[in-house]
């Protein structure tokens, strides 16, 4: 009897594990991770130049990140957010910093 | 490679995104642009999404959250994560498959695998799923009627996960029948009259605790429809407002069987149909045939079946159970189970008479004309229910008559097309109810009553014929029978005469023929015999004892062996005596209208007692009850002397007074015997005996008719 009602439950929830599906898709906060070794001018270089910021206000969210720990960058569609941290990460690597970009739902 | 299309497709979602200097080419942009790819355009059609709304979303979408290059940068749209990975899982996919080409459908497919974009959801909200999509592109099945493409699969899924699909319906998807649905979809035929049975299983269904209506009667009657019926008003909101959102499942037991493979499996998919209606609000169950859920899925002596798991559901309330049975199987199974029929409140449905059944036949009968392509008459209409209620007897109103018109509507097919009529008369709806009940036609055209008018004309054409072909052929009289029966078979009544006058050589009882009659052509001989060597009294009895009762199984015995060969039932010579025997006969008359035989002929032989077993067959009619009374009255009274007809014209007065509410009276051959003595002893010659016979027979039939007594039969 345990068996059935069992399986019940779980067809039951296939059909609600639809619903949320309709709820409409997250947007995700894109956040500077601080670190002791990248400068300030390469976060607000990369700030301005990823985040189309213009200088007062990279450098305002600089501060964030340096006297916070992290900063909010922009708030994005999953796919735009992915996409930002993925051009962070690969141009702090090219230049060498260790600067961590990460993205994390509003 | 990419298809044609779709590297057009691309072009297009990147055009769209330079175009609006929008900083990334998105998964968005990519189904944007789809939206004019014609495969994909077809696949979300078939699973039916809207392509314009879908247009509107992503513009909205686009517009909102895409952010832009600024004005003064030289920069391009850069292709996203999203639309890079979508682009290359349908890339990969279809050199998985080994097909040459990637299609705007592979790239919508691929394209659910991205649950957090925004594609995914407008199309989720268009109810486009992945499952609708591979199933179309797979197989051709659409979610939207007209859309299928009728190909044959595309690849060769194997038929297992279609089965899988059907395992995944609920239990009672499975099971069960949504009537409801079944009446919405206009399979249903409306439920006319049944108006107290309909209230009663309502008032039933709403009480607190055993509200389980069990609706009973005979084959036939309408109780399935009552079940229809209701779902019917429920759909169309002609119930009081506790039901009306109430939905009706008709359980299908066969389906809860077959394919169970191991103990237990029955059991399972049962308590799943049960838990998952008491959990649906407004949910009724339907159980057609409910004896046969004693004994469902019981393992050989095993206490546990079908009905041991429904009891504590019905007990309790939580679920309304609608059973339906044949008043037999109730008697006989259903009963028996105290504890499952005590949870039930029995409806009894009645066959319903021939006025309402006229009724019926007039509301059903535009689907019927529809499916067969004809028009009944509202003659015919009610002669199918009159006819199919006096000559189809083993079977209910309205079911039979219903037959019938459906059988005179399929006749009309066989016919070649030219041929073919459009209407359904009278005379069709005789010739198919003759065919069903095998009564010959010309019995049936017309009403029992007419036939017994112009009998005693038919009778002499055919008695003179008859007689005349056997004297001419120089047949034996005794032998007259044989020949009769392969040649006069137009009425039964008739034959049996011919039958008569050739066997009879003495002066018999008229209850001859009217036991070839019944025994050859009708039904069943009951005889009690008053002259067998047991006493008399004791003896008769004994028999109404069996019929009274008394003796249950023989009872019901005997109630089967009329069911199965009905019409008629004779009792043979009752009158012979005392009226104290006539009240048994009363009492015998009860018992065989009890048993269902009430409409058909008695025959009784009065010898003597004409009033008083007339006053006794008058009960025959009682309740409007379809009988025909026959007495078979005592031949001495007929003169011999074909000129002296005073005293014959005395004796039929007599008779008359004394047989009031008789149908028909049986005059046995004594009433010819002297002209057939005279002709055997050589004093008279063929013809003069034949016409000497006539003259009679006419003489008194005007007798008859004068003294306004009822239709004689010789």
């Amino acid at each position: 009897m345990s068996d059935s009602k069992e399986i019940q439950r779980s067809d039951g929830l296939v059909v609600e594990e639809a619903k949320p599906k309709l709820k409409r898709p997250q947007l995700y906060r894109v956040i500077l991770i601080n670190d002791d070794y990248t400068p300030m001018e390469f976060v607000v270089m990369v700030l301005q130049r990823f985040f189309r910021l213009a200088h007062d206000d990279a450098v305002q969210i600089m501060l964030n990140v340096h006297t916070k720990g992290s900063g909010v960058c922009g708030v994005y569609p999953s796919e735009i957010a992915q996409t930002k941290v993925r051009e962070v990460m690969n141009f702090a690597k090219e230049n060498e910093h260790p600067l961590q970009c990460t993205m994390e739902p509003e | 490679m990419l298809s044609r299309e779709l590297e057009q497709s691309l072009n297009l979602a990147i055009q769209k995104a330079r175009e609006n200097r929008h900083e990334y080419i998105t998964v968005e942009h990519l189904l944007y642009a789809l939206l004019d790819n014609p495969p994909a355009i077809q696949a979300i059609r078939a699973c039916g999404g809207s392509i314009e709304g879908l247009r509107n979303e992503l513009d909205n979408f686009l517009e909102q959250y895409i952010p832009l290059l600024p004005d003064d940068s030289d920069e391009d749209a850069q292709p996203g994560l999203g639309f890079q990975r979508v682009i290359q899982r349908a890339i990969l996919h279809v050199q998985g498959t080994g097909r040459k080409e990637v299609t705007g459908t592979n790239v919508l497919i691929a394209m659910f695998a991205e649950k957090e974009s925004h594609a995914v959801y407008f199309l989720s909200r268009e109810e486009v799923t992945r499952f609708d999509l591979v199933n179309y592109i797979s197989h051709g099945i659409s979610r939207v009627a007209g859309e299928s493409t009728g190909l044959p699969p595309a690849t060769g899924v194997d038929r297992d996960e279609g089965f899988e699909e059907d395992e995944a319906q609920t239990p009672l998807a499975a099971f069960a029948i949504n009537l409801n649905e079944q009446a919405m979809a206009g399979r249903i035929d409306p439920l006319i009259g049944r108006h107290a049975e309909i209230e009663r299983t309502i008032q039933i269904l709403c009480r607190r605790r055993k509200n389980n209506p069990l609706v009973t009667g005979e084959a036939g009657v309408g109780k399935t429809a009552i079940a229809e019926g209701l779902a019917r008003k429920i759909v169309e909101g002609e119930v009081p407002e506790v039901l009306i959102d109430s939905t009706i499942f008709s359980l299908d037991l066969g389906a809860l069987l077959a394919g169970t493979k191991y103990r237990g499996d029955f059991e399972q998919r049962l308590k799943a149909v049960l838990a998952e209606l008491e959990d649906t609000p407004g949910a009724i169950l339907f159980i057609d045939e409910i004896h046969t859920v004693i004994g469902a899925g019981a393992a050989s002596g095993g206490a546990m079946d079908a009905s041991n798991l429904l009891k504590p559901v019905l007990a309790s309330g939580r679920m309304k159970c609608i059973g339906s049975t044949t008043y037999q199987e109730y008697r006989g199974i259903f009963e028996k189970d105290r504890a499952l029929s005590r949870r039930f409140q029995r409806v009894e449905i009645v066959e319903p008479s021939v006025d309402e059944t006229v009724k019926i036949l007039r509301g059903l009968k535009k689907p019927f004309e529809e499916h067969h392509d004809v028009r009944f008459t509202a003659p015919s209409l009610r002669t199918a229910a009159e006819l199919s209620s006096r000559y189809i007897t083993d079977r209910q109103l309205p079911d039979k008559a219903i037959d019938v018109i459906d059988e005179a509507g399929a006749q009309t097919r066989l016919a070649p097309a030219a041929k073919r009529r459009k209407t359904i008369s009278v005379n069709d709806v005789e010739r198919v109810v003759s065919k069903m009940a095998r009564i010959p036609p010309r019995t049936v055209s017309a009403s029992d009553k007419d036939v017994l008018k112009n009998l005693d004309a038919d009778l002499k054409r055919v008695v003179f014929e008859g007689l005349r072909a056997a004297v001419k052929q120089g047949i034996p009289r005794s032998s007259v029978a044989i020949w009769a029966d392969g040649d006069l078979g137009e009425s039964v009544l008739l034959r049996a005469k011919a039958m008569s006058i050739g066997t009879s050589a003495s002066p018999g009882s008229g209850l001859e023929t009217v036991k070839h009659l019944f025994v050859d052509y009708i039904g069943i001989q009951l005889s009690f015999d008053p002259d067998s060597p047991l006493n008399t009294r004791e003896q008769l009895l004994k028999q109404l004892d069996v019929l009274s009762g008394s003796n249950r199984e023989g009872s019901i015995q005997l109630i089967i062996e009329l069911d199965s060969t009905p019409t008629a039932a004779q009792i043979d010579n009752f009158g012979n005596s005392m009226k104290a025997r006539a009240n048994l006969l009363l009492k015998s008359i009860e018992q065989f209208q009890d048993a269902g035989v009430n409409s058909g002929l008695w025959a009784f032989d009065s010898k003597g007692i004409e009033s008083y077993t007339a006053t006794l067959a008058a009960q025959a009619h009682i309740d409007g009850r379809q009988s025909k009374v026959l007495l078979s009255t005592s031949n001495d009274f007929l003169t011999r002397n074909v000129n002296d007809l005073t005293a014959d014209e005395k004796h039929i007065t007599r008779l008359a007074a004394q047989t009031h509410g008789v149908d028909g009276l049986l005059i046995g051959p004594g009433a010819y015997y002297h002209q057939l003595l005279d002709f055997d002893k050589g004093r008279i010659s063929r013809d003069e005996a034949i016409i000497s016979i006539a003259n009679h027979l006419i003489n008194m039939s005007e007798l008859f008719e004068k003294s306004r007594v009822a239709s004689p039969v010789f």
